[in-house]
């Protein structure tokens, strides 16, 4: 009678050692980076050496979340069958001054503007939690 | 612009209809923005200009070269996606050949998509920032325009073949064997990027020894 076929999964991200506490922190909805040891630059993705200074030092502080949409795009092309298009893929500025690919949510893809404030809105699965932004 | 490069993939002349009929890939650019996807190979031979001069095809000069590698921070106050390594490699390429951009007789521009051309044509100062489009609205880049640029189709029309498009079509400009697309060739600028607008690389290639 009806189609059982499960929709195919979308693959997931699997932290490794070193994107560890930004996963941990954003299963308990922190939103940890990376910031050098050396210099104090902020290292997104995160990453063993700093591109400024190339120090391996680190620590790990929490974002606040909120930024501005630097850029996006509207994905119509299907990569992979686990992703229903369209789907907006954007770069976010966080107010702490690095970049993150994402998606915006809670928003019509027509209506996302560059420069629009965005507040994170975790996307939560089982195992993980991505950070996406909604308008703020 | 393929129409006059047999080897081209996309011949069929295009229009303003068929382009905005064009599928969306990712939006704001659809399939007709987007380069092509191609098997083939190029080679390049490189000797010394002596050396050239003794060979069956007629030489190339490579009169300046230069590179420009940015990289993409991720961070607040980079122009990432509308400064590339072109501005920096402008620079040298120019300098070292003693030219400037108004010298310039042809392009083969790396064009992995429309907008490509329009960020390059800004970085070597043929217009200022964001007047790429209106610079190329009056047809200039096309045959018998003041600035022609990929005449064998480019990488949207012709194929694609990395930084071996735009480089394969300027030598065939350059040793004069364009047939009926050759363009004057004093001066071709031809330039080539790689890692999402990452990497760039430049050179002026002439018929003509200096
Ligand atoms: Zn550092």
């Amino acid at each position: 009678m009806s189609d059982t076929t499960p929709a195919p999964s979308r693959p997931l991200p699997q932290a490794d050692e070193i994107s560890q506490e930004f996963f941990d922190g954003a299963m308990e909805g922190r939103l940890m980076l990376m910031k050098c040891g050396g210099c104090g630059a902020l290292r997104l993705p995160s990453r063993r050496h700093c591109d400024v200074c190339l120090s391996d030092q680190t620590e790990w502080v929490q974002a606040s979340g909120r930024g501005v949409v630097r850029s996006f795009g509207i994905m119509h092309q299907r990569y992979h069958p686990g992703f229903q298009t369209p789907y907006n893929v954007a770069f976010v500025e966080l107010d702490e001054g690095v970049r993150l690919p994402t998606n915006i949510t809670g928003i019509a893809n027509e209506a996302i503007r560059v420069g629009m404030p965005v507040v994170v809105d975790w996307d939560r699965y089982e195992d993980v939690a991505l950070p996406k932004f909604r308008p703020a | 612009m393929g129409g006059e490069e047999p080897r081209a993939q996309m011949r069929e002349p295009m229009t303003m209809e068929m382009y905005h009929a064009s599928r969306w890939i990712v939006e704001p650019l659809h399939l007709l923005d987007c380069c092509l996807v191609s098997n083939g190979a190029v080679a390049v031979i490189v000797s010394s200009a002596e050396r050239a001069g003794d060979m069956k095809a007629p030489p190339v000069y490579v009169l300046g070269m230069g590179q420009g590698h940015p990289g993409d921070p991720l961070r607040a106050g980079s122009d990432w996606e509308t400064e590339t390594g072109a501005k920096i490699a402008a620079r040298t390429v120019f300098s070292m050949a003693g030219l400037g951009p108004s010298d310039m007789t042809q392009l083969q521009l790396y064009d992995c998509y429309t907008y490509t051309v329009l960020v390059t044509l800004e970085d070597y100062g043929f217009c200022a920032k964001g007047e790429g489009g209106p610079f190329v609205a009056d047809g200039k880049l096309g045959p018998g325009g003041s600035l022609p640029t990929n005449t064998g189709g480019g990488e949207l029309s012709g194929y694609y073949m990395w930084g071996m498009t735009p480089l394969s079509e300027a030598v065939i400009q350059g040793r004069g064997q364009g047939g009926e697309r050759q363009q004057p060739n004093d001066y071709i600028l031809c330039t080539g990027n790689g890692g999402i607008l990452n990497y760039h690389g430049a050179l002026i290639l002439s018929p003509n020894r200096s």
